[in-house]
């Protein structure tokens, strides 16, 4: 008894100090969105002001409207993603076919052909196309880091279910969409989850390739983001980075807790 | 109610020949079992027939017509797998009622067929449990339920109880039995187990390597099993090469009259309980190799010459091992195979 006491004594100090770590930095953050002057070697800010923030709720600043803009973008990635993995990895995961093995690797080839490269080669034909400097190209190119884990992701839950239920399904007499509906998508429904929120987290950081086919024109959160890094006005900097990770932050919760009530009394495990 | 027909079924993944050209059929509200050892395609049949799989060719009938074409959830053959498959996410009643709901049957409607297959599998009361919450017989009961639940037209088990432990098999045999009966449904058990086969079915399919070697009544395959194989899955132990020539075998056991047996060269098939040992002198030939007490019965092997025999007594004749004993055989009660019969 001492002993599993003395234990979880030595595992809350870790559990702790893990959380501490991981939030000590986020604090820094918030507190630098305050900070008129922190100079070095005071340990807290010795003066605070509101600036970053005025601004930042200031509409002349287009602030608020890039985080919806981006918000909306990350979140249409993400369904379309979704819905192009699903069947994707559906049949990776179930079905045998010519050059199953060629297309599991062409999937991943996007995590691993720097997307520099590709992104420079497809700019050129979304030019061609009129795609570049549209939001669609936007969506497009957000695709290519996305699918890759969407794809690889899915064909593992759907290996995790198995194939024979949706046949049980079928077996009772429900049409292949019935099946899909009643039975393989409340299955697949915390992997869509975590997939879901992944995918929306590239997105929603993505900065080079939106600005390579954005080309300027369709601005984004992160590429207000940067230049207050980059040009060391921590002020702006913590604002909008708090913001960022807030935003990520407030989806998350949203579609755990949207998906999870639906499911709350019903709480199984993938077997 | 259906019967059901199978007409020259072959069937093969990857240029491997899963079914080789069957043929069958079940009468309406019959009980068949298909038996066979893992990877004969017997599962592989029943997916045919359900129309989870298709055939290469051959044709399907459920009462005379063809169904070839027919959708799986058209079709109305219902399967049950062998580890349940109950859906995870949906209640006991919202499980049973499924079929019913893709049916389009109203809400009460359903309530009332589900509490009507509830009671039939005894499970009253259960309609707010989950899988989870159940235990592998009453998970069993609600998969048989869920499949009753939609009136199918016949009822495909594949391996219903090899997931249950050995007494909960029993019963459950015995239970599903019961139901089967009762109701009157077409039903076709798929099994590796002779004893499930040999106890629940009207008829049962011995398949081999995707062929069928025999069909019959359970005594029929029991007891004149048409090949050696197919005497071998029984369990038969005992095989004996003799030649009959015009009314006298000769076996190197030594030379015994058979009547009805043509001449030629046989391998004779004794089954265990036809061998009665007596307690011997001497001069006896058999010497009991091995003996295994197994409560009302007794297993024994018998060394006779260069044979060893598989015998079983009951429990009121006890032999030691290295006891002689003389052995009885009443070869006229043996099955005669022929070499052709052998189909190795």
């Amino acid at each position: 008894m001492k002993v599993l006491q003395k234990n979880t004594i030595y595992l809350n100090i870790i559990i702790y100090s893990v959380i501490i770590l991981l939030i000590f930095p986020l604090a820094v953050m918030f507190m630098w969105s305050f900070a008129r002057s922190w100079p070095w070697p005071y340990l807290l800010p010795q003066d605070f002001g509101l600036r970053g923030w005025k601004y930042f709720f200031n509409p002349t600043s287009k602030a608020l409207f890039t985080l919806f803009l981006s918000v909306l973008l990350s979140l249409i990635v993400t369904i379309v993603t979704l819905v192009l993995s699903i069947p994707a990895a559906k049949s990776l995961a179930f079905y045998n076919f010519r050059g199953k093995a060629f297309f599991e690797i062409f999937i991943l080839a996007p995590l691993i052909v720097p997307p520099i490269a590709v992104a420079m080669g497809i700019h050129v034909q979304f030019i061609k196309l009129g795609l570049a400097d549209s939001f669609l190209g936007v969506v497009l190119v957000h695709l290519i880091p996305s699918l890759p884990y969407g794809i690889r992701i899915l064909t593992n839950v759907f290996q995790a279910i198995g194939e024979k239920i949706e046949l049980q399904a079928r077996v009772l007499g429900a049409n292949w969409w019935q099946a899909f509906i009643f039975v393989t998508l409340p299955l697949i429904a915390p992997g869509l989850v975590s997939v879901g929120s992944l995918i929306f987290i590239i997105s929603f950081s993505q900065y080079f390739l939106t600005f390579l086919i954005g080309g300027g024109q369709v601005v984004t959160f992160p590429m207000l983001l940067l230049p207050y890094i980059q040009s060391g006005d921590r002020m702006m900097a913590g604002v909008f980075s708090s913001v960022f990770v807030l935003t990520a932050l407030l989806f998350f919760i949203i579609v755990e807790k949207t998906i999870k009530s639906h499911y709350s009394s019903r709480e199984y495990f993938y077997f | 109610m259906v019967s059901i027909e199978l007409k020259n079924i072959t069937k093969s993944f990857n240029n491997n020949k899963v079914i080789d050209n069957i043929s069958f059929s079940v009468e309406k509200g019959e009980m068949v079992s298909i038996l066979g050892p893992s990877g004969c395609g017997k599962t592989t049949t029943l997916k045919i027939i359900a129309g989870l799989v298709k055939p290469d060719s051959g044709e399907i009938f459920f009462n005379g017509g063809s169904v070839l074409h027919t959708p799986v959830e058209k079709r109305g053959g219902v399967l049950v797998f062998q580890d349940f498959l109950l859906f995870p996410h949906l209640n006991v009643e919202e499980n049973i009622g499924f079929g019913l709901k893709m049916a389009g049957v109203k809400k009460n409607e359903r309530k009332k067929v589900v509490a009507e297959m509830l009671k039939l599998v005894q499970l009253e009361g259960y309609e707010e449990k989950y899988p989870r919450e159940l235990s592998g017989g009453q998970k069993q009961r609600v998969a048989f339920a869920r499949a009753l639940a939609v009136k199918p037209k016949v009822l495909l088990l594949d391996e219903p109880f090899s997931n249950l432990d050995t007494r909960l098999r029993e019963t459950m045999r015995e239970f599903t039995c019961e139901i089967q009966r009762k109701l009157g449904i077409t039903t076709i058990l798929v099994t590796h187990d002779k004893e499930e086969a040999l106890m629940s079915s009207d008829r049962i399919i011995v398949l081999l390597d995707g062929k069928i070697k025999q069909s019959g009544t359970p005594t029929e395959v029991y007891f004149k099993p048409a090949c050696l194989r197919v005497a071998k899955f029984f369990g038969h132990k005992n095989f004996i090469e003799g030649i009959v020539r015009n009314g006298v075998l000769s076996t190197a056991m030594g030379n015994y009259p058979i009547q009805g047996i043509e001449n030629g060269d046989y391998q004779i098939m004794i089954r265990h309980e036809e061998i009665k040992l007596k307690k011997g002198t001497e001069n006896s030939a058999g010497i009991v190799e091995r003996s295994w007490f197994a409560g009302e019965r007794t297993y024994y092997i018998v060394k006779v010459k260069d044979f060893s025999l598989h015998c079983i007594e009951k429990q009121n004749k006890i032999f030691a091992e290295g006891e002689k004993v003389d052995v009885v055989i009443d070869f006229n009660e043996g099955v005669f195979f022929k070499k052709e019969n052998y189909c190795r």
